[in-house]
Order: structure tokens, then sequence, then C-alpha cells
């Protein structure tokens, strides 16, 4: 068997495509291996990119040159920022996407690369010689050499779908599920376990009465993910809302035994974040209706998709309780609601690269590490893609950490943590939030992909650009000051100290109308609105980044000390025994992760690190 | 291998019995060294010969516990021998010819403790509640103590730690699930009520200090009034007197006496009189700052108007006594008589019913670390309700909830521990 690719990529979803691009643009020579084509970039859920914290994701898949942030632009019909009446650090943009552009974008952007060979099949088996990878299997039995490997099969591997008490084994409604994969998985995992995730019936939009709903408008002025992009590409539109009742409660309520969920079939976790209709109905039992957005897969399609109703009730059922909602009492049903459980992998087999820890060059990366969601699906595809190059390349990893990127926290809390529960990024798992913004994504990450060949010369300049325009304005703001008489005529509320104001200083005011600012300084608004926005936070945030600062410096001292491989955790006394089996049982890289072993104590960091001291002493 | 470390737990002297502590990898290798016969079972008294050079050194209790279950969280022998000099130095000796063989060495100050830190056996409370328990010379500091040393008060801690752990999980709510239906998010209410608990833990301070410190009582006459009877008196009845020591400023003399389980200092001074002479006037300056630190005043009077002419003011806490009540009263206030004991039982009573006013709302942060973290909480609410009420980014607002949190952790020592260990180990001599 030859080395025919650099990477094999096993599985087009989100993770996929990401992985298999990051590849393409560093160099290597990659296989995007699928069962369907036509399915690469699919969204098999919601037909929506971003949110809150996972806005922050896409921003920096973005800055690193990724590809979803680009689709989502494209296909989005209707954009809005979430949380805009909040601070810059914790708004998130959201767009809805119509699902054929945006497969049709992610098709289009992967097909133009001349790196990527795309095979048609299904992987069964993977080859693993002296714990390295060596090729795999697909099920004509031809078999194909390769470097490395990204697994990126989602729900696929032991797929199982769930309505009421029908059973079918598939990782997505209309595919099959990956069960001899799965196996060979588990045989080199060891340590994998099952999820459960959820989605709602889809909908005919011909068949909902829209004049009886509230509508939820886009927003006037369109926040896009891509920093290359200002503008939408796509006609935007609304989406409607409608609530379940007492009487939909009711039906759902008397059917509960017959939900997979509740009827003992589905014993695995499944998200709090994201229950579905009958978790609502049975866990707030106080609460006389439930919001559910009708969000259209796309402007030329029929299908609705009625956000916050996910079950795995039987088909009758649905049709009862959804029929029972304003709006919908002649609905058609088009696609029934199901359950999902699937297998995934214990992360903490990972490093930060997420290459497994006891196979070399085999990478995972999405919701077979526990997942959920496109974005966080995406941003491990683009950070597995590069690595299993980097490796391929025996290049130094491409790691973040939780001070640089929220792709730095998701990957930390994985690979140190685990899961219990299908992981989603919030904007509070960000120690350092204030610093971690959605604006200055570019600032912070464009440049290291730069280094690992992942971002064009063209959007590093652009970024230098944006960066020498940031100092300038910055500069020109904490030069220009204004007394508390100034400012009072001008209505601006401030303590009356006496004290000179700089204008850096009002942007950093509360609620200053852009005209004020106009009045003060028109130059100002001769930056760009990213440099402005930019400015506008870090003047907002400044005194407590300055403090996170500090405790990042701590940190990253921490992190930085590396344990020597050939540690012997049992022979460090003082360290509980409990402790010594799961850190060899973990085996962490570094002080940052032993940290986050279960049961750590500071003293025992404290005797780790003091341990390793010694042993470098020694060495 | 670390080293296994031993230590005298008990005062060297003579005594009925002197108790040795051995803890660390090796510390039943060295026993198996030094006894006959098999190891005793764990927690098990045995009676043991200690033997050197096959001679009995001492017939002694031994003990042994397995790191799950000892003090410091490493395998430990305790031997339980006669409290000889010559039994306690030959001991030493014969451990320490085991020094390098086996990795043993005599423990540092606070040694066994730091281990049981390390190993999680103990938080830092607990670790300043046994170093206050073995100094505690009253009943009320023992129980102080004892409370930090028990983990009642890591426990009342962990409340008030869930509490903002719930107030930070309300305001990142918020956050993270605007697009959600969430209904109102009462934070407000949750942090003025733990800013409520929290203070009055910090209005308990001030009795904790009298606690540990003890209380401040002044007698105020005029000369040969029967001050120092008085005090005699106080000290020789239901009270024992512990130091007696002449002043160190000018017309006072202290009196340290205990009365029920807590310290209190009586401070005699024959008041102040008006003067232009800049020495006494020094004195004056002097009696009137130790003044301020007093929770009430005795004055002992002859007649009414010596009240005026001692030149201090009386409080409504203050007490006021006729002395020499044997010789008649024609005061308005009880009289007393150092000569006859008159009134003396009655006044006894009047001040020991006064004492607990000044400590028993005591709160049980017990050390000034504690006091200090707790005062810096409740300075970091506070702000968080002003940005409540001035409706400051969420994103802000929690930032303050996040610094909360990690004021409560290093509290309890779980975070940020390397400083704070450093101090404490340092200045207190812990469980040796």
């Amino acid at each position: 068997m030859k080395h025919l690719f650099d990477v094999i990529v096993i599985g087009g979803g989100h993770a996929g495509s990401e992985a298999a691009y990051a590849v393409s643009r560093a160099g290597g020579n990659v296989a995007l291996i699928t069962k369907k084509k036509d399915q690469i970039g699919v969204m098999s859920c919601n037909p929506a990119i971003g949110g809150l914290g996972k806005g922050h994701l896409v921003r920096e898949i973005d800055a690193l040159g990724g590809l979803m942030g680009v689709a989502a632009d494209l296909s989005g019909i209707q954009f809005r920022l979430l949380n805009r009446s909040k601070g810059p650090a914790v708004q998130g943009p959201r767009t809805q996407s119509d699902r054929a552009l945006y497969r049709k974008a992610v098709q289009g952007i992967l097909s133009s690369e001349e790196n990527i060979k795309f095979i048609e099949s299904e992987v069964i088996d993977i080859f693993i010689q002296n714990g390295t990878v060596k090729g795999v299997e697909l099920e004509d039995g031809t078999k194909i050499g390769t470097r490395s490997v990204v697994l990126t099969t989602g729900t696929f591997l032991n797929g199982l779908i769930r309505l009421g008490e029908e059973e079918i084994t598939a990782g997505r409604e209309g595919d099959f599920s990956s069960i001899k994969l799965a196996k060979k998985i588990r045989e080199i995992a060891c340590n994998t376990g099952r999820l459960k995730t959820g989605t709602p019936a889809r909908l005919s939009s011909k068949t909902i009465n829209w004049n009886l709903l509230e509508r939820q408008q886009p927003d006037e002025k369109p926040t896009l993910f891509s920093f290359l992009h200002k503008k939408p590409f796509q006609r935007q539109i609304s989406c409607g809302i409608t609530y379940t009742n007492k009487s939909t409660h009711e039906i759902i309520r008397d059917n509960i035994e017959k939900s997979a969920i509740f009827n003992g079939s589905i014993t695995s976790n499944g998200p709090r974040y994201c229950p579905s209709i009958e978790d609502k109905v049975v866990r707030f039992s106080d609460k006389d209706e439930h919001q559910v957005f009708l969000e259209p897969e796309g402007l030329s399609d029929d299908t609705i998709y009625p956000n916050g109703i996910s079950t795995s009730l039987p088909k009758g059922v649905q049709e009862m309780y959804i029929r029972s909602i304003r709006g919908l009492e002649n609905v058609k049903i088009l696609n029934y609601g199901y359950a999902v459980e699937y297998d995934y992998v214990n992360p903490k087999s990972l490093k930060s690269s997420l290459e497994f820890k006891n196979t070399k060059g085999l990478f995972l990366a999405g919701q077979i590490n526990g997942t959920t969601g496109y974005e966080e699906a995406a941003a491990q595809g683009l950070i597995a893609g590069i690595n299993a190059y980097q490796y391929v390349t025996r290049g130094e990893p491409f790691t973040l950490d939780r001070s640089e990127a929220y792709i730095g926290v998701m990957i930390d809390d994985l690979v140190t943590r685990g899961v219990i529960e299908p992981y989603r990024m919030f904007t509070s798992r960000a120690e350092f939030r204030l610093s971690l913004r959605c604006d200055n994504a570019d600032i912070r990450l464009t440049e290291k992909g730069h280094k690992f060949n992942i971002v064009s010369d063209n959007r590093m300049r652009s970024v230098g650009n944006k960066r020498s325009s940031i100092n300038k304005l910055t500069e020109n703001t904490k030069k220009l000051t204004f007394s508390n008489k100034e400012l009072g005529e001008l209505g601006v509320k401030q303590k009356k100290d006496g004290k000179k104001r700089s204008f850096h200083d009002i942007l950093a005011l509360n609620g200053v109308a852009d005209k004020i600012l106009q009045h003060l300084w028109r130059g100002f608004f001769d930056f760009d609105l990213d440099v402005r926005e930019f400015v506008r936070a870090d003047a907002k945030y400044n005194y407590y980044i300055d403090r996170q600062r500090s405790d990042v410096d701590r940190m990253r001292k921490n992190i930085n000390i590396i344990i020597p491989k050939d540690i012997d955790y049992r022979k460090i006394d003082g360290l509980s025994s409990e402790l010594k089996l799961k850190l060899s049982k973990v085996n962490p890289q570094h002080i940052h992760e032993a940290s986050k072993v279960d049961g750590m104590t500071p003293s025992g960091l404290m005797l780790l690190i003091s341990k390793i001291n010694s042993f470098k002493k020694t060495a | 291998m670390k080293d296994t470390i031993f230590a005298l737990s008990t005062v060297p002297g003579i005594s009925a019995i002197s108790v040795f502590r051995i803890s660390g990898p090796n510390a039943f290798p060295v026993l198996r060294k030094i006894i006959k016969g098999k190891i005793p079972d764990y927690r098990y008294a045995t009676l043991k010969k200690i033997f050197w050079n096959g001679e009995v050194v001492d017939k002694c209790i031994v003990i042994t516990f397995n790191r799950n279950e000892s003090y410091s969280g490493e395998n430990t022998v305790e031997i339980h021998c006669h409290g000889s000099v010559a039994v306690i130095e030959k001991l030493v000796s014969v451990l320490m010819s085991y020094g390098s063989t086996l990795k043993l060495r005599p423990a540092e100050e606070g040694e066994f403790t730091r281990q049981a830190f390390y190993n999680g056996k103990m938080d830092l409370i607990q670790i300043e509640g046994l170093s206050d328990l073995l100094k505690a010379e009253t009943e009320a500091q023992r129980k102080l103590a004892y409370q930090s040393l028990d983990g009642m008060v890591s426990k009342k801690v962990d409340q008030w730690r869930s509490e903002i752990i719930s107030i930070l999980a309300f305001l990142e709510a918020g956050i993270d699930f605007a697009d959600q239906d969430l209904g109102q998010i009462e934070v407000l209410k949750k942090v003025t009520n733990l800013i409520e608990v929290l203070k009055k833990e910090r209005d308990g301070f001030e009795d904790i200090r009298s606690i540990k410190e003890g209380l401040n009582i002044a007698i105020i006459g005029p000369p040969n009034v029967g001050k120092s009877t008085l005090i005699n008196h106080l000290s020789k009845k239901e009270v024992s007197l512990t130091s007696r020591i002449a002043g160190t400023t000018r017309d006072i003399i202290e009196s340290k006496v205990q009365i029920n389980g807590v310290f209190v200092t009586f401070l005699d001074t024959a008041g102040l009189r008006e003067t232009k002479d800049t020495i006494e006037k020094k004195g004056i300056a002097a009696i009137k700052k130790r003044l301020r630190s007093v929770i009430f005043k005795i004055f002992l009077i002859n007649k009414e108007v010596d009240l005026k002419s001692v030149g201090i003011r009386v409080d409504a806490d203050d007490l006021i006594f006729k002395a020499k009540v044997d010789r008649g009263n024609k005061t308005r206030f009880p009289g007393i008589s150092g000569k006859t004991g008159l009134g003396v039982r009655e006044a006894i009573g009047l001040i020991e019913k006064k004492l607990p006013k000044f400590y028993l709302n005591s709160g049980i942060m017990a050390t000034q670390r504690q006091q200090s973290k707790i005062n810096d909480l409740i300075d970091v609410l506070l702000g968080l309700v002003s940005d409540l009420k001035e409706d400051i980014e969420v994103e802000l607002v929690a930032e303050k909830a996040r610094d909360g949190l990690k004021l409560i952790e290093e509290l309890t020592g779980t975070i940020d521990t390397e400083e704070v260990l450093g101090i404490i180990f340092k200045s207190f001599c812990i469980g040796k």
C-alpha cells in the first residue's frame, strides 16, 4: 500500500470540510471521503450559523482563513447581532442560512481547491501499525495509504434514530450509520460513550397561517461573519414566532410515556441547554407557553424549521401537538422530528492538537468528540486539519490557549475535562471573555494562522492595515481631551471631578451617542467601522483587560511547564494514589492540562511542578 | 522518593508519656527496623519493645495509620514512649541512624500539616483553625478555633461560594441565553442578601478580636480610692490573675484577668488632671488614646464631685461605684468596700453581665487574612450592586462576580495558594 495522501479526511460535514480546506491551504494533498458528495456541507439540523459564543467561533475560523464565515455570508438570509444591547464582548453575530446556498457555497469553495480529491465511499477500516496510522479501507475493499487521518464522522458512529418506539439505524434521517467503523474506533479509543441529540419536525411553509403570527425582522444594518465581507449577498427575510400553549402541553403530557427519551429506550445524555419539547414541558411545568421560531430553510424552499420543539415522540403525537399551536392548525409535516443516539470518543484521549494520544497520525474532530453544533465542529476540523498536516511535515502543532481564542477554550475544555453532555460553546466558558471578542478575532489570530500557511497574504495585509489604523486611532483618541464643562454642555453624563477627559475615556462611557462624538471630533468617523468598534471596545474594557493580563501571564507561566514524557507519577510522594492513577491515565502534556484532571488540588499541582523542576535539574 | 519525617509531638521534659510521630513513605520500614515481629494492624494500639543493637530502648505503645486514615495523608507511625529526657534522646538518635538508608529526617516546622494540606486533608481555614487552637488559652478561644478546625467555617464559606456561583450563573444566563425566553432574572436581591450575611460576619470581627486579644476595661478614680483593691478582689474571686505589669505609660497599671473564658485587661488610671507640665500632658494624651480601646469604664469615687474632677466623660455603658462604702454612702451609686468586701460580689456580677455584649455576636472569620478577604468580598459585591443599579453592561457586572468567586477560592485556598501558603507555614508553628 503506497502513501497516496498526506491527509485523509473521513466525513464531509462541517468539521470534515474545514479540515480538508485547511490541509489544502497549507499545501497538503488531501482526500475527502464521504458517502455522498452532494451532501458535503449540509446543515443537517437548524438552518442557522453563529449565535452567542458560536459567533465568536465563526469569526475565529474566518480569521484563520476557514470557510464557515464565508459560506454563511454567501448564504445568509437573516443576519441578526445577538446581545446588541450589551457590550461588544458578548455580542454574537448569527444568521439564518439558505440550506441549499450554504451547501453550494461550501462545495464551491472546496471544489476549487486543487489539493482536494473527493472520494464517494464509506470507510470501513483504518489501518494502524505500531501505533501509527497507515491507511484506510473503503467498503468496496479498496485500500488507500495515507500519512494521517482526520476522523469527522459526526453522529454516524452507531447512530440510532428513535421516534417513539420506532428505531432506525442511521446517523441522520435518510443516511445509514457507520457500524463497522464504529467497532474499529471502539478498539482504538477504548473510551467511548453514548450521547443523544434531537431535531424537530419540518413543516411546509405554504400550509402555515402566517397572518396570525408575530415576525422577527433581520437587522437593518447586518453584521456579517467574514472579515472580508461588508454586505449580505442574499435577500434578507423575517421569521415567524409562535408559542406552544396549554393544550399543546396537555397532549405532550398525555403521551409522555411514548417518548423515546421518557420511556427508557434512551438513557444517554442530551444537551441540557437544548431540551426537547417533552423535556421542557415536564421540567418547567409551571410555564404555560414556550416560544417557537419558524425559520425558513431557504429563499425558494418550502421547508420551515420550527426552532424550539425538537422531539422523540411518535409521528401521530407530533402531528397532534404541532397542530395545536397557533398558526400551525392545518400545517403539513414534511419530515418528522426524532432523537438520535450516537457514539462519541471521550476527548480526554486526545492531545490539544486533537491527535489521539495513543495513535500517531489519527486526528478527531467534531461531534465524534462529544460536541454539538456546526461551529464547534468546524473549529475543531480546522485545528485537526492543520495539525494533521503539521504532523505529516513534522512541524510544531498548531494550538491555541484559553487566553487566545474561544477555539482554545473549547479544545482545552474537551481534552482536559472531557464531556458528559454534548458540549456547546458559551461566552461564559471564556475566562478572558473581555479580550476574546468577535471584533478582534483577526487581530488575535490571523498572524498566527499566516505563519502556518493557512491564511492568505491578502488577508494578512489587511489585518496589518487594520492594526496600524487601530494604533493610530487609539493614539489620537488619547491625546484629545475635553473639560467637564465642554462635556456637560453636550449632555454627556460624567462625574464632575474637574478632571479632563480624553476622547478615549469618553468612548468607554455608556450610551454616548454618535452625534455627540461627531461634535467632539469629526475625524473619528473617518476611520473604518471595524477599527472604531475595536477601539471603542478596548476603551470600555481597558481596565479589566489590564487586570486580566496579569492572570494570563500567571496562567501562561504554568501552561508552559511541559511535563516530561517519562515522568513516573507513582513516584511523586504526597500525591494521593487516586491522583497518581488518574495522572498516569490522562498523561497530561503540560501543567495546565494536569490542573484539569478530576480531583486535582492546587497543592498536588505544586508538588507536580516541583517534581518537574527537580526532574529537569537531574536530567 | 520523598523524605520520611519524624518529630517529638509532645513537649520535651519529664512526663508520663512522650509521643513521636513518623510520617512518609518509609514510616513502616523504619518501624520494622526498630521492633521485632510484625507491624501492628492499622489503628490498633499495640505494646511493642523498641530495640537498638539488640538492646531494648523502651517499651512503647505503637500505633500505625495508613495514609487514607492518617493526619498527614501519608503512612504514619506513632510511638508513645516514656516521657524521660534520656528515652527521648535515645529514640531520636536511633531514628537518626536510619537517616541516610531510609531517607528519614527531623520534620521542619509545620511539616506534618503542610503534608495534610498537600494531600487535601485540610483546607487553609482549617489549618488556621488548628494554629489558633494550639495557641488557645481561654475557653472562648478554644471554641472559636475548633469551629475552624472542624470545617464548620469552611462549610459556611462553601455556602457563600455556591451563592456567588449562582449569582454568576444568573448573570451569565442573561448573556448566553439572551436569545431565549428566560423570564425575569432577579440577581440584585440575591446579591444584597449575600452582602447582608457577609456584613453580619464582619460585625463579628471586633468580637473575635476581643476573644483573641481580650477586652479592655478602665478603672478610673482619684488616688487611693481603692482601685487596686478592687482589682485584687476581681482577681482573687471568680477570676484568675495572669499577669500584672506596670504600665508603660505614666499613670496606667494593667491587670489581665480571665472572666468567663475571656481575657479582660483592667487599666488602672488616676484620671486626668488639669496641668501645664508638658511631660504630664504627654501622659494624658497617652491615657486618652488608651481609653479609646476600652469597652466601658468603671468609675470608683468617694463623692459625686470626683466624677467631674477626674476629667473623663461618663458614657452609657459605664459603671459607677462609691468606694469605701463601709464608711457610708452619700451618693446615688452602689457602693463597695475593699476592706470588708461589702458590695464587691454585686459589682463583679454587674461587670460580668456586661461582658457578653462585647463578644457574643462573634462571627467565625478568625484570622486577619480571612477577615480581609471578607472585606474585599463585600467591596466587590457592593460594586456589583451599584453596577446593576447603574445599568452597567452585564459582562462587566459578571466580571465582578468572577472576582468575588476568586476571593472565596483564595479564602479556602483552592486557588492561588502559593503565596498564602508560604506566609502561613512561615508564621505559624503548626501541628508538630
